[in-house]
């Protein structure tokens, strides 16, 4: 799916749904969603919303840092007579072993059914505090943390008495939370032990290979008749010069031997789906369709250099150029190579980079074995650490000449016009062959599975994975990898090193055996659902989709283990259909409500 | 108009700015206590009605801080949210609340520093408003 979907929002959508209308008119601003709210109360008479919960406040001096800073005996004065507050109690540190054992003996002896810890911020002990009361059957959501410490007695020092008022607002925007809070579950769901690999060529044998030495069963996908890819184009490989061919049959006969690998040919693959741990990888196999089942999936499915224009006898792409040095074909008297200034992807300078990096290394081939033929390179810029190769090459013979980016290189039936950049010296160069190297773009195969859900396309439609580096522990690897020149423009050690790296991940993935994760997910309130796929939309992770229903109706469904819990699709929705029961917009709204009030 | 005897509440995304309010309390930052962090996954999340309800509760402003487009770890979350920050904009104005009141910010790192400035300088220009208002009043 494109990378910056629509937020699809439209006022004018929003300016005909008779709630808000209703509030124009009225001039006053009703509790937007209501469908939702009257939802959540027809169903409070199950133990999910209970509404007049036991709640026990706890406060935590942090051993002065906050009740330096903060009354905390007027706050306990101040809240201790509020609704549903069953218990109170002040101590140095609630995260000591003392201090949570303590907690979790006052809500067993008073049966507690909420707890309110206000203490420092959720990120240093909430998990802490969470699992320690979860040990006496609280559910993780019933735990509210107010923080004390970053959002008010260290911001607001010196101030003792607008901090109190602060911190007692903060408490009251808790119990709020608390009072509303619903029981949230964990997920279990199981991964399936064997790993799809999409893409037969450096990267896509790479990973299969390195999975492979540690006996996970891999089925290793390609859609041409045989494995190599990009690499059966190419003759010399960079960095070492290493017969391209040659490499290949290794490769194969490698891959031939270990017996953990399924090479599947001849297969183009159409969809991914399912989710992380569970994906149903479909294929073409000529007429036939058939699907494989893997729990992890990793995409090389390459990239491809763009045809020039004019292509034919005297005019070839970089990749033509080295198919035509792999059969040793006989070259003619001149070429002239074209280095794109910007190439396919113009966003995309590593695809410039890569091409004239790859450039360099056939005009080498070119001089080594053919030191007869006249070379000329028209370029624009090369990568850093291009410099040895120029000079070694200008060293024997071959002509550089610097074009300025207005005023590029214009190919005729004789040769090339290039205007040579500072002097503006122009001149016509005569060659019998001209190599246009213009840059890397997606391949077909890496255009289409990124139109699908689980992957993300940029700008330039090479794949992108999500920020895995930055998830929190709640939020898994979708078990989707991309590796090599699908990801973008990158020479051969590039994309080993990436191959090495989506191994990795999908290894760690698969040896979980099981996915456990906190349902901090989205859920589809299926009677409210009118079927309108805006949450399909607008879900950035493939995890909200239409599905039809026996009656012929569509109705929305949420994948509970791709789902993160952004909340896209409930703010989407205008029937009220989707809830995100951690954080329900009802809760929301009272916890504002309490935030609002000053004091 | 609605009750304006309100503090400030700041939405904040669960991650830069989130994270960034935290770190303001390392780094001895400080801004006015008349404000109330509250933090959701997102801030892709919120909708016109939920940020109108801190209004209709008596909110003097509410400030929304997001993570920067490039940034957000939902993908869309921050452009999403900068639409419906223009669709409430669009609904306060014609319940006859200053537009300005709403305001939305995007942090692309966790600088302490940069989320209490960014915290102070809304509650400043909210108190600029206001008097504004109170002044036109008068």
């Amino acid at each position: 799916m494109p990378l910056l979907a629509s937020a699809g929002h439209s006022a004018r959508a929003f300016l005909i749904d008779p709630r808000v209308a209703g509030m124009v008119c009225k001039g006053v601003i009703p509790s937007y969603g209501s469908s939702r709210d009257l939802y959540t109360l027809l169903r409070s008479a199950g133990d999910r919303v209970s509404t007049h919960p036991r709640i026990g406040i706890f406060l935590c001096e942090c051993g002065g840092e906050i009740s330096n800073r903060i009354d905390l005996g007027k706050i306990a004065e101040r809240v201790r007579s509020l609704t549903g507050v069953a218990d109170l109690a002040t101590q140095p540190f609630w995260c000591s072993p003392g201090g949570l054992a303590e907690l979790g003996r006052r809500v067993t002896d008073g049966s507690l059914e909420r707890v309110v810890v206000a203490g420092c911020s959720p990120r240093s002990h909430g998990n802490l505090l969470r699992d320690a009361l979860g040990q006496v059957g609280l559910n993780r959501n019933f735990v509210q943390i107010v923080n004390l410490r970053e959002h008010c007695a260290r911001v607001h020092p010196d101030q003792t008495e607008a901090a109190t008022e602060k911190a007692h607002r903060l408490l009251k925007v808790g119990l709020a939370a608390a009072r509303q809070a619903e029981r949230i579950e964990t997920i279990e769901a199981d991964v399936n032990p064997e790993v799809a690999v999409v893409g037969g060529g450096v990267a896509g044998t790479t990973a299969a290979l390195s999975l492979a030495r540690r006996e996970v069963t891999v089925h290793l996908i390609e859609q041409a008749p045989t494995l190599g890819g990009y690499l059966n184009h190419l003759a010399k490989l960079y960095p070492r010069h290493a017969d391209a061919g040659e490499f290949v049959r290794a490769r194969v006969q490698q891959i031939q031997k270990s017996d953990p690998i399924t090479v599947h040919l001849n297969s183009r693959v159409t969809e991914i789906r399912g989710h992380t741990g569970a994906f149903e990888i479909v294929m073409e196999q000529g007429a036939e369709q058939k699907s494989i089942a893997a729990g992890a999936v990793i995409v090389a499915t390459g990239a491809e250099e763009p045809a020039p224009e004019g292509r034919g006898e005297r005019t070839l792409s970089l990749t033509d150029l080295e198919s035509r040095l792999r059969t040793g074909d006989v070259l003619p008297a001149r070429i002239v190579f074209v280095l794109s200034a910007e190439g396919p992807t113009p966003g995309n300078p590593a695809s410039v980079a890569v091409i004239a990096q790859a450039a360099l290394e056939c005009a080498g081939a070119i001089r080594e074995r053919h030191g007869e033929v006249a070379l000329t390179v028209l370029f624009r810029d090369f990568p850093a650490g291009a410099k040895e190769a120029v000079q070694a090459l200008a060293a024997g013979g071959v002509r550089f000449v610097r074009y300025s980016p207005e005023r590029p290189p214009v190919v005729s039936n004789l040769g090339v016009e290039v205007e040579a950049f500072g002097n503006g010296k122009r001149e016509s160069i005569e060659a019998d062959l001209v190599v246009q190297a213009t840059g890397l773009a997606p391949s077909g195969g890496t255009r289409r599975l990124g139109e699908g859900p689980l992957l993300w396309q940029d700008e330039d439609g090479f794949l992108l994975e999500p920020h895995l580096r930055l998830r929190s522990e709640e939020v898994l690897d979708r078990g989707v990898f991309v590796a090599g020149t699908a990801h973008g423009p990158a020479d051969i050690p590039t994309s080993m090193a990436q191959a090495f790296g989506a191994a990795a991940a999908a290894l760690a993935l698969i040896r979980t055996g099981k996915i456990v994760k906190h349902a901090l997910v989205a859920e589809v309130v299926e009677d409210l659902c009118r079927g309108c796929g805006r949450c399909e939309e607008v879900c950035p992770f493939g995890a909200a989709e239409l599905v039809l229903r026996e009656n012929g109706v569509k109705k929305s469904q949420v994948d509970r283990v791709l789902c993160v819990g952004c909340g896209f699709c409930a703010s989407e929705c205008i029937s009220g259909a989707i809830r995100l029961p951690f954080l329900t917009d009802r809760q929301l709204r009272s916890m504002v409500t309490a935030a609002a009030l000053e004091g | 108009m609605a009750k304006t005897n309100g503090g400030i509440v700041v939405f904040v995304c669960n991650w830069i700015p989130a994270i960034g309010a935290d770190n303001a309390a390392n780094v001895e930052a400080t801004y006015p206590p008349t404000t109330t962090v509250l933090s959701v996954a997102c801030t892709g999340r919120l909708t016109p009605g939920i940020l109108l309800s801190a209004f209709e509760a008596g909110a003097e402003g509410v400030l929304v801080v997001g993570c920067a487009p490039e940034e957000c770890h939902y993908v869309s979350g921050s452009l999403r949210c900068g639409d419906v920050i223009e669709e409430t904009r669009e609904l306060l104005s014609l319940v006859g609340i200053e537009p300005g009141l709403l305001g939305f910010e995007l942090l692309s790192d966790v600088d302490g520093g940069a989320f209490a400035e960014t915290v102070s300088r809304f509650a400043a220009e909210v108190d600029k408003v206001r008097q504004q208002i109170a002044g036109e009043r008068a």
